[in-house]
């Protein structure tokens, strides 16, 4: 089991780390929330009886909501989920300006959609172990992250975004 | 909603770089895990679940000897050899025994032969084992 535990952290560290970040805004915390969560984890003599993964990503989120109830007060600037200092390297410069555009959608989106977004594309889980991690429904959770990516493509604009999601 | 359609806004997604954790999550997350204590207490615990296990099987083959011994006499485990029938017999010594306030005694001593195992008794071919043994009968005896 421990094992199993540390090898989840090791695949998927950067996604449990953006997920805590996504809900609690604040880079510190995340770090706590993953680490509180892990000593949990390895704390507990209970077997998960579903997917690990998304029995590891559901403490962590639990975990974090859990700090950021406890020490709502502390977050005063809610942080990026991206690092403002690095560009995507695909990125032309014209592009610079949409790629702005998004990382401000994504950190703008419902704290729940947000989840959704990083859970899917920055954690690589399936809609299934979505669905585990928040507790949900699968299709609840498949058509939250679909409106969020509709909020995205509205923001950005259809026209000029060149992104073509037809709706 | 067709899920093609989504295709290039979650590639563009996927290209942002992300914030990163500090190097030092790894050594925080990785030194809260159960090392040596646990390690050591899931030993002791399979050490006592073994040292229990040989107790109970001790104490269980202890019940079941003492239940035996007590319906049986202990001999009747292993079954007594019968002694080779004597096939002759010689005198070696004979005297006169006397005590203080008995009857003369005899002692004779006398050369035996036994017959350990029989080879063929069409033949009369035997194995036989020769000893001397003392018996100590009365005098009127004889």
């Amino acid at each position: 089991m421990q094992r199993r535990l540390e090898q989840v952290y090791r695949d998927h560290r950067q996604g449990l780390y953006t997920l805590a970040l996504a809900i609690s805004r604040s880079p510190e915390l995340a770090e706590d929330a993953v680490q509180e969560a892990f000593t949990r984890l390895w704390r507990s003599s209970r077997q998960p009886q579903g997917d690990i993964v998304a029995y590891a990503f559901a403490t962590v989120r639990n975990t974090a909501l859990e700090l950021v109830r406890r020490r709502r007060e502390t977050v005063q600037m809610p942080a990026s989920l991206f690092d403002g200092t690095r560009c995507n390297p695909a990125t032309l410069a014209s592009d610079a300006e949409q790629e702005r555009l998004v990382r401000e959608a994504v950190d703008a989106l419902p704290i729940r959609q947000r989840q959704a977004v990083v859970l899917r594309l920055y954690a690589g889980l399936t809609f299934q172990q979505i669905a585990e991690t928040l507790n949900e429904a699968l299709p609840t959770v498949a058509s939250r992250y679909r409106r969020a990516l509709q909020r995205i493509k509205d923001v950005l604009g259809a026209g000029d975004s060149g992104l073509g999601a037809g709706d | 909603m067709n899920d093609e359609n989504w295709e290039p806004i979650e590639n563009l997604l996927r290209g942002l770089p992300l914030r990163r954790p500090s190097p030092a999550l790894d050594e925080r997350v990785l030194a809260a895990r159960p090392k040596s204590v646990p390690a050591v207490r899931r030993r002791t615990w399979a050490g006592l679940a073994i040292a229990g296990v040989a107790v109970a099987a001790g104490l269980l083959v202890a019940v079941l000897l003492s239940n035996r011994g007590g319906k049986e006499p202990e001999q009747a485990a292993i079954p007594k050899e019968k002694p080779p029938a004597v096939v002759g017999a010689s005198v070696a010594t004979e005297e006169t025994v006397t005590t203080k306030s008995g009857p003369a005694m005899r002692r004779i001593r006398q050369q035996i032969v036994r017959e350990v195992r029989p080879l063929d008794r069409q033949h009369d071919a035997t194995i036989e084992w020769r000893s001397e043994q003392t018996e100590i009968v009365p005098w009127q005896y004889n």
